[in-house]
């Protein structure tokens, strides 16, 4: 039964509550915006429901900064405030705020004449999910967030509404989110009726009374990792990625890359840290789990990428990999190593949004110039675009984990914390670093196309605004390669206060 | 003054980096390769403060250790980088490097005269070029372990670009070639610092030694010792790890040949001296015999294929290989004798192969091919060029009173002394085996150096080429006679010009080696 005193206290929320929610508040407040500005304006409607969107994300964003509650439950026990959802809100805003822009910059003309508000409300109401993704551990609320951010995404996924592959990206995308989501709440059903409660804490806590692990507890796990797995695009539940990505705009690629990757991880992440901790056998299951998990991903998504010629398919099985070595450091729930975990995957992650974001930024340009987003549309672009290539290439080279990048410490730190651990999962260190070797195979592809041929013949300079975002990302991943420390700090803060909400006893 | 001596490694280090932001800011390319060759001049000059007297002292003998503790480590810059994982900016000299950061300003400063008229888009080349200076200087001068990784992977970006853009025909093989090996080899070398990070805390390359000498069990030092020595010996390159290095040279513009030649190995044979044989010493001694017999087999293969060729420029590639098998086999016999020659070979191999590639370089300017069977009786046409060309070939094959000699004598001398070092374990009948072979290695070198003279600059000129062609610009001869100078100068004076620098160092590095 769910109890009656936290749900009151749902009902009848404090001024704190909404407090915490003030980003998703502004967000909520700019959909509205925009889905009425068809009202007033016929024409340039897509331009201002554009800025209402930039608007509000940047408000939102300066909100994070502000002093928040003290960490802790809101609204009873269905959502969790603390500096790891704040943290995760900075990146994801940040990176909304890069994806708009983008849109405004360079991808501006791929949607319809009058299709921007229908567009940011889709765009805006899954970015609400997926910033509740990352403050809840009620496992309703998971469900409900979890839709809340797919749903919208499977419309944007088909809204080149002309594409063929739109449509059968958005129709894949569609079918396999149903599955998943079918499964997982299969498995919640499984863990509600085992230990009699959907907050993951009072579950926890059951785990740790009892002695033996229920297999219906396992199973229902396993079926929620399912579910957030398809929100990671992890192996096996990566098939989505590829088709969507090159189905959709770059802008709509990179946002479904990134913030749901990153949504799910942190989700994820949540979730291990608090059931890893109950029970002896459950922790290594977790850990070793995840960890196969991400070393096929790594694998599949490096060598489906060795085939690409479509630059989004290839950085969609790029950000299939990326997600196996953040789910590496997810996979060190273990004893001693669970802020440092945290630590990595939030550094992991403020360092990927800008390399994605750079990189699908630069694949939009080209795309939206060329018609098409092939290898071959990049030959030349040094002469073409300088910025747009050295961004594109710098992204690149930060993806393969080479210093001076920020990917370098990304890679590294994910490698060290690994080692730390040391036995056998100095096999996943290696398979980082055998795989970053691999990775070189299909971007250097691109980087040949860019640096090394000649543009073809008919090709013309782009515009003065080329490579504005590539070139900003660029200059954001050599600055994180130098001041690493302050990221540090504020990461290591967000895998301190996750603790904090651990069950006591822990 | 004092300002500069106290941050004068960090100038050093990224002087060239800020040129290479000018470089690139500038639009008019006549301005470019000024800016450029200033910047590289600027940085010569600093990196000759070294031998000024009361800059660095050369002439204490200390421990291995930093200069405030009574050790040989000097000019030492310390400022905590990310704490969390004891990363430092760590920059000193000592002995070991210092030689080779002067070698490394004087051929950037020579690659940039050589590279003067280069037409396809010159900012960018220069730009690349103080870039890599960059990396390799930050990479010599390096004392913290992550900070040399991070410079040695900053040097090869530039490289891949470098190749790749202004390469010949096959220039992207080439370039991807040099890029995937190195990379290779730099990740097996990440992977043992992880380790060792995690063994000692520290990634301080002085401290380490002694850091690490009760860690791990044998077979783990055995492997990490492995992974570091894979990943230098790549660079190196050793024998069977050597097969970028033709291609990469082949492909090559002059300029980079040179760079890559004279600066770019000896990243491979600085890691060895630095990084893979003081931390795990007692490896290096159990597994003498291979990284002997790999240097060895590097000499003689080296020599054997450089017999075999054709083309000029591969020609001296493959000497290059030969040469800096000579280094490895010095640095795997820990006697004073060798691991000083192995110094002053990295040195001299320096100066002679780096202009051995300008030498080539000038040629193909002139005929358009490096075809040897289609050159011939250059000496009656060009008798500057025949003779400078002539100094450099007798550097290289080891005449007495040139550069090249003193090198080899060393190596060989330490070799067959080695019974008496630290190599006390080994049978002496081995140590005789591989220094007589080493020594056979040095008859090929003379054979095919010799015969390469022969067939380019003497005998009748080549029946194709109708014209006479003309000799060595002011331009060109500037960039040889600098190398000439340096050859006849370390032959006749090593120890007044390098190995006084080098002595005191090596004796502390023996000590903690042994």
């Amino acid at each position: 039964m769910i109890d009656p005193l936290p749900l009151a206290s749902v009902l009848i929320p404090s001024g704190r509550d909404f407090v915490a929610l003030r980003g998703e508040i502004v967000l909520i407040v700019a959909i509205v915006a925009v889905l009425l500005v068809p009202f007033f304006y016929t024409r340039r409607s897509n331009l201002v429901s554009g800025s209402i969107a930039i608007g509000g994300v940047m408000l939102a964003l300066v909100l994070t900064f502000f002093p928040q509650p003290a960490p802790g439950y809101v609204f009873g026990t269905m959502g969790v405030i603390d500096p790891a959802s704040i943290l995760w809100e900075q990146i994801l805003l940040i990176f909304m705020l890069g994806v708009l822009l983008m849109w405004l910059i360079t991808t501006r003309g791929a949607i319809g004449e009058s299709d921007g508000p229908e567009f940011f409300t889709l765009l805006l109401s899954s970015t609400v999910g997926m910033m509740l993704m990352g403050q809840t551990t009620h496992l309703l609320m998971i469900v409900l967030v979890m839709e809340i951010a797919s749903m919208p995404s499977y419309i944007l996924a088909g809204f080149r509404k002309t594409r063929r592959s739109a449509a059968e990206g958005a129709l894949k995308f569609v079918l396999f989110g149903a599955v998943c989501t079918a499964t997982m709440i299969y498995g919640i059903s499984l863990l509600y009726g085992t230990h009699g409660s959907l907050d993951v804490i009072a579950i926890a806590d059951s785990i740790r009374s009892g002695s033996t692990l229920a297999l219906t507890t396992v199973i229902g796990m396993l079926a929620v990792f399912v579910g957030l797995l398809f929100k990671i695009s992890g192996v096996p539940m990566h098939f989505w990625a590829p088709d969507v990505l090159e189905g959709t705009t770059a802008d709509i690629a990179a946002f479904l890359s990134v913030a749901s990757k990153g949504a799910g991880l942190i989700l994820l992440a949540r979730l291990a840290t608090i059931l890893a901790p109950s029970h002896e056998s459950l922790m290594s299951g977790i850990a070793i789990t995840i960890g196969i998990v991400s070393v096929a991903s790594m694998i599949v998504g490096n060598l489906g990428a060795m085939q690409q010629t479509s630059l989004k398919r290839m950085l969609a099985f790029s950000s299939i990999a990326h997600a196996g070595y953040m789910m590496a450091a997810v996979a060190m729930v273990l004893p001693g190593q669970i802020d440092d975990a945290m630590t990595v995957l939030g550094i992991y992650l403020s360092i990927y949004l800008f390399m994605q974001l750079g990189a699908f930024a630069v694949v939009g340009e080209v795309e939206a110039r060329s018609g098409n987003d092939h290898v071959e549309s990049f030959r030349g672009l040094i002469s073409l675009a300088p910025l747009s290539a050295i961004g594109l290439a710098v992204a690149m080279l930060s993806m393969i984990g080479l210093p001076p990048f920020g990917g370098f410490w990304a890679k590294l730190l994910v490698m060290v914390l690994l080692a730390q651990q040391g036995g056998w999962w100095w096999v996943i260190v290696a398979s980082v670093a055998i795989n970053s070797i691999i990775s070189i195979g299909f971007y250097g592809r691109v980087l040949r196309a860019m640096f090394l041929e000649k543009p073809a013949a008919d090709a013309t300079k782009y515009g003065p605004s080329a490579g504005l975002i590539g070139g900003a990302c660029a200059l954001a991943l050599l600055g994180l390669f130098i001041f690493l420390s302050p990221l540090e700090s504020t990461s290591t803060r967000m895998a301190d206060q996750v603790r904090s909400v651990l069950p006591a006893g822990k | 003054m004092e300002l500069i001596r106290q941050n004068l490694l960090s100038l050093l280090i990224f002087l060239p980096l800020v040129g290479s932001i000018v470089v690139l800011l500038v639009r008019d390319a006549k301005l470019c390769r000024a800016i450029a060759l200033g910047t590289s001049g600027l940085v010569l000059v600093l990196s000759l403060l070294l031998v000024v007297p009361g800059v660095f002292d050369w002439s204490q003998a200390g421990a291995y250790a930093y200069e405030s503790t009574g050790g040989v480590v000097q000019l030492v810059q310390r400022i905590a980088w990310i704490p969390s994982i004891s990363a430092e900016y760590l920059v000193g000299v000592d002995g070991l490097s210092m030689p080779l950061v002067i070698l490394s300003s004087l051929v950037f400063v020579l690659a940039i005269v050589a590279g003067w008229n280069t037409e396809k888009s010159p900012g960018g080349f220069f730009a690349l070029i103080l870039l890599l200076q960059t990396g390799v200087l930050g990479s010599f001068l390096a004392l913290d372990f992550l900070l040399f990784f991070v410079f040695f992977e900053v040097s090869l970006l530039p490289m891949y670009f470098l190749i790749g853009i202004w390469g010949g025909p096959r220039r992207e093989y080439a370039a991807i070639k040099f890029f995937i090996y190195t990379f290779v080899g730099s990740i097996a070398i990440l992977i043992a610092l992880i380790a060792i990070y995690l063994a000692t805390n520290s990634l301080d390359l002085i401290a380490l030694p002694k850091l690490l000498q009760n860690s791990f069990t044998p077979g783990v030092r055995a492997t990490l010792f492995f992974l570091l020595l894979g990943g230098f010996l790549v660079k190196l390159p050793a024998v069977p790890f050597h097969t970028w290095l033709p291609d990469a040279h082949v492909e090559a513009p002059t300029p980079i040949s040179m760079i890559l030649a004279a600066v770019l190995l000896k990243l491979g044979g600085y890691g060895l001296l630095r990084i893979a044989i003081p931390l795990f010493s007692d490896v290096a001694i159990e597994y003498w015999h291979v990284l002997a017999g790999i240097g060895v087999l590097s000499i003689l293969f080296g020599a054997f294929c450089a017999l075999g060729q054709t083309d000029f420029k591969r020609l001296v590639a493959y000497s290059s290989v030969s040469h800096m098998g000579l280094v490895l086999l010095g640095a795997s016999m820990l006697t004073p004798a060798s691991i000083n020659g192995a110094i002053f070979m990295m040195i001299a191999h320096g100066l002679t192969s780096c202009a051995l590639f300008f030498v080539v370089g000038v040629i193909y300017d002139r005929v358009h091919h490096r075809d040897i069977d289609r050159l011939g009786g250059l000496s009656s046409t060009m008798p500057l060029y025949t003779r400078l060309s002539a100094v450099m070939i007798f550097a290289a094959l080891g005449l007495p009173g040139l550069c090249g000699f003193v090198g080899e004598i060393m190596v060989l001398m330490g070799t067959f002394g080695a019974g008496y070092g630290p190599l006390k374990v080994a049978p002496t009948w081995a140590i005789w085996l591989i220094a007589c072979l080493a020594t056979s290695g040095i008859v090929l070198t003379a054979g095919y150096m010799l015969w390469t003279l022969q067939r380019v600059f003497l005998g009748k000129a080549h029946s194709q080429t109708t014209e006479p062609l003309p000799d060595l610009t002011r331009r060109e001869s500037l960039v040889l006679w600098p190398l000439v100078v340096m050859a006849i100068g370390l032959g006749v004076l090593p120890w007044t010009l390098l190995l006084v620098f080098t002595r005191t160092t090596v004796e502390a590095w023996l000590k903690v080696v042994s």
